[in-house]
């Protein structure tokens, strides 16, 4: 399989503001890879300079095997963009934006376009600064999915969706998956990523923290318990295998690996619990655990 | 009065959220007015003779009355209110028609109306406070002038307050309109674009009510006709200062802006928050094939600016022309103009005023160019220039597209203002005059190379740093209209003129033709834009 995107190390600076700090990412052809980060981690910065937007301070960008700064043009005629920011002309119609964009792509698919219109149940006959946020983006979303592309690289594009459009837009991601089409999603809706990201890459601060697919990711594999003894649990901190232990007052809760897993439920049965849960790992917690600025209270 | 609820404080974030574009307008207003007292009092204040000549010349001209009202005897009152009158009104009128719209349709079109209101705010605060910095802006704008007025000893009288007066009144019956037509549309450049045509039909019924009016005995003043009264823009005039100082005319003033504004409040209550009396109508599903494409996007986007910019230098042609032929008629044995025509190079006296006028409006107007070249920043500011370029358009074909729009509007809107003024003048003078229509148009695009290179250098700053374009295009345009008669006042050295394109426009009738600084400006310009889509080339987008 070859790979779509390739980024190494990317550093970007504005002024003295490092915004991307060697950042790495691969997208894969016929992948659909979810870009996740906390706001302000540069994002939008990385997505902007895969399209040759903006240019890289230093480090390795290809895309589609080319560097994209000053190969945008013939770069862009192969893929689709969503930007975050969903603006368009506020005097044209959402119909008239549609085409507009469709044709500087060099032109849309009229099939894929009723069928979308449809589908998002989109009235193209207003004017865009008449629409509420989700239509905007279903705006945006009609014009780029219509270009018959191979590549597509949304940028949050379903922040303002309603369920059902969301669940629509999920759709529509599976069967281009099935068209073996690569999608590049920068999503902060977990459960989106979650039904329909093959793999992930985690970033924070311009820096990559965590990539490969959903089922690799070490931390995923954890199992999460929460316990209340009278007896202190702090013992089980300092085992192998246990994560982010964290005790206050009679209730303790922590991580375990796989392989740890049978050892620690051992000691854990020697203490005399008055309430015992456990929950599979969930890309949330994942999250908040990067997401969260302060120092990491793991203890070894 | 819970209606009222929480007026003052969303007063307060008025005046916080315009701390600077309020007093730019008051001072432009006030600046204008106060600024030509003294040098209409200098020029025609020692001589009875200017006076006489300046009124007996704007007296029997149609297009006078037109733009300088109906004058009301020879005195220096009469000239201020001919030269400053109407401009001062179109702009307090603006200023107080954004004031409003701004406040309040504005607000409710970005979503902060909603949130305004959903915090303890009465209905009707919002559009309330949105009169109250209208009037105070207003009020401000009359009392600075009453007392730039009285501080010259020639309009040291009762009349500078009826003239005033006469000024905010107007200004604050505009803002009764803007808050109806905010009521009207449901987006601000809608509301905006309906209160400017209402002003617009106040300055047509008034100009053609002092047009039609009838001419005194001694052939140095004007009485209105009837039509006049019913333009509100009218009344102000009709207040006659300096002459009758009438009172009611204002006090007409005021309470059609109550009338107007009491209105608002009863639409305002006939909607709901973010609706209007008129929503936007739909538009098509599809695009058609005119707006496919970059050119088509920049034609769409620039067509309305530079139509508007259109009409502007057609009425400018014609003004110019008709000047021109009055000036001829009064002035011609003058010996102020025969020193003119010395000391402008030969040719006869008209071919001078049109070589020295022509360059002078084109400078003016080149705030067309200006407008023009906002609209990439406007892309680039909103964002939508990432949808543009995220597409398979080229930076170089996008910048292109807008440059070689502005370009064509250039050339255009000169050749207007020539063609306009070519045909003005000759229906306007006999044909013993000596000035061809060829040479008049001419006259207008030699200043083409001028305005192209005034072109490139701003586009030369968008390339760097496109957040700069506005205040930049600005200055460097108040630069280039004020310096040659800065340095003439101040004594500045000569090099000053030089940095403004229009200084080098050949003067054209009355001197041979130099194709030297044409070919200059025009080789400069293109320099400057292949610098600038280099530049643009190599510099990030600027995105949020």
């Amino acid at each position: 399989m070859s790979t779509n995107i390739e980024i190494q190390n990317l550093v970007k600076e504005f002024g003295s503001f490092r915004a991307l700090d060697g950042l790495n990412l691969q997208v894969a052809e016929g992948e659909v890879h979810g870009f996740l980060g906390p706001n302000g981690s540069g994002k939008s910065t990385t997505i902007r300079i895969i399209l040759g937007l903006l240019k890289k301070t230093s480090g390795q960008v290809t895309l589609l095997g080319q560097e994209p700064w000053g190969n945008s043009v013939e770069l862009h005629r192969q893929l689709a963009y969503v930007p975050g920011d969903v603006n368009l002309w506020p005097n044209l119609s959402g119909g008239e934006c549609i085409d507009l964009l469709g044709d500087l792509r060099g032109g849309l698919n009229e099939d894929k376009r009723a069928n979308l219109i449809e589908r998002f149940d989109l009235d193209p006959t207003k004017k865009f600064r008449t629409y509420s946020k989700g239509n905007k983006q279903k705006v945006a979303l009609v014009a780029a999915l219509a270009s018959d592309v191979d590549l597509y690289i949304l940028d949050e594009p379903t922040s303002g969706l309603d369920p059902l459009m969301e669940a629509t837009f999920q759709q529509y991601v599976l069967e281009l998956k099935d068209q073996g089409k690569t999608v590049l999603l920068s999503s902060h809706i977990l459960a989106e990523v979650e039904a329909l990201c093959d793999r992930v890459t985690i970033i924070r601060e311009g820096k990559t923290v965590e990539q490969g697919t959903l089922r690799n990711i070490q931390e995923l594999q954890r199992t999460n318990f929460t316990i209340e003894s009278k007896q202190s649990a702090e013992a089980i901190a300092n085992l192998d295998g246990v994560h982010e232990f964290e005790q206050s007052g009679d209730k303790a809760s922590f991580e375990v690996e796989p392989q740890h897993l049978s050892a620690i439920t051992k000691r854990i049965a020697e203490l005399e619990l008055t309430h015992i849960t456990s929950h599979p790992p969930k890309l949330e917690e994942l999250f908040l655990r990067h997401y969260d600025h302060s120092p990491r209270t793991k203890k070894q | 009065m819970d209606r009222f609820t929480g007026t003052l404080r969303l007063l307060r974030l008025a005046l916080r959220r315009d701390r600077i574009r309020l007093p730019v307008l008051i001072a432009l207003a006030v600046g204008f007015v106060g600024g030509s007292a003294p040098a209409i009092v200098e020029t025609f204040g020692g001589s009875k003779e200017e006076i006489l000549s300046y009124i007996s010349s704007a007296v029997p001209s149609v297009v006078g009355r037109i733009f300088q009202g109906a004058v009301q005897g020879p005195n220096v009152g009469s000239v201020l209110i001919a030269e400053v009158f109407l401009f001062g009104l179109f702009i307090i009128a603006i200023m107080s028609i954004f004031v409003v719209s701004r406040h309040t349709r504005h607000n409710e079109e970005t979503g902060a109306g909603e949130l305004i209101s959903s915090g303890i705010v009465g209905r009707s605060a919002p559009l309330t406070a949105a009169l109250l910095v209208a009037v105070l802006a207003n009020a401000v704008v009359g009392l600075l002038i009453f007392g730039i007025l009285v501080s010259v000893p020639e309009f040291n009288n009762g009349s500078s307050a009826y003239f005033a007066a006469a000024m905010a009144a107007f200004g604050i019956l505009m803002a009764s309109v803007s808050a109806v037509t905010a009521q009207l549309s449901d987006y601000r450049r809608g509301a905006n674009l309906m209160a400017i045509s209402v002003l617009g039909v106040f300055f047509v019924i008034r100009a053609l009510g002092d047009s039609l009016g009838k001419i005194g005995a001694d052939g140095l003043s004007v009485t209105s006709s009837w039509i006049s009264w019913l333009s509100p823009m009218g009344w102000s005039y009709l207040v006659l200062p300096f002459a009758a100082d009438r009172l009611f005319p204002i006090v007409m003033l005021l309470g059609l802006s109550a009338a107007l504004s009491g209105f608002a409040y009863y639409l305002m209550s006939k909607r709901d928050i973010g609706s209007s009396i008129f929503n936007s109508k739909p538009g098509p599903a599809r695009a058609s094939s005119h707006l496919l494409g970059t050119m088509g996007l920049t034609h769409r986007l620039q067509k309305g600016n530079l139509t508007a910019w259109l009409v502007g230098y057609g009425v400018a042609g014609v003004l110019i022309a008709v000047v021109v032929n009055d000036f001829r008629a009064t002035f011609e044995d003058s010996d102020v103009f025969a020193d003119f025509i010395t000391t402008s190079g030969n040719g006869n006296f008209m071919q001078s005023v049109i070589a020295t006028m022509f360059p002078l409006l084109a400078a003016m107007l080149s705030a067309y160019v200006i407008t023009a070249i906002s609209k990439m920043q406007d892309e680039e500011s909103s964002g939508r220039i990432e949808y543009l370029l995220g597409t398979a358009l080229d930076k170089t074909k996008w910048m292109l597209s807008h440059v070689g729009y502005t370009l064509m509007g250039i050339v255009a809107t000169l050749a207007v203002m020539g063609v306009a003024g070519a045909i003005a003048y000759n229906l306007a003078t006999d044909s013993t005059t000596s000035l061809s229509g060829i040479e008049i148009g001419l006259s207008a695009l030699a200043s083409v190379p001028a305005m192209t290179l005034f072109m490139t250098v701003i586009v030369f700053v968008f390339a760097l740093r496109s957040r700069f374009v506005k205040a930049f295009g600005w200055g460097f345009y108040v630069y280039c209209t004020l310096i040659s008669s800065l340095n003439q006042i101040f004594a500045w050295p000569t090099w000053t003129s030089y940095l403004s394109p229009f200084y080098h426009t050949p003067q054209y009738p009355g001197a041979t033709f130099d194709w030297l600084p044409i070919i200059v400006m025009s080789v400069s310009a293109v320099i400057v834009l292949i610098v600038s889509v280099a530049m643009f080339n190599r510099r990030d987008i600027s995105l949020k």
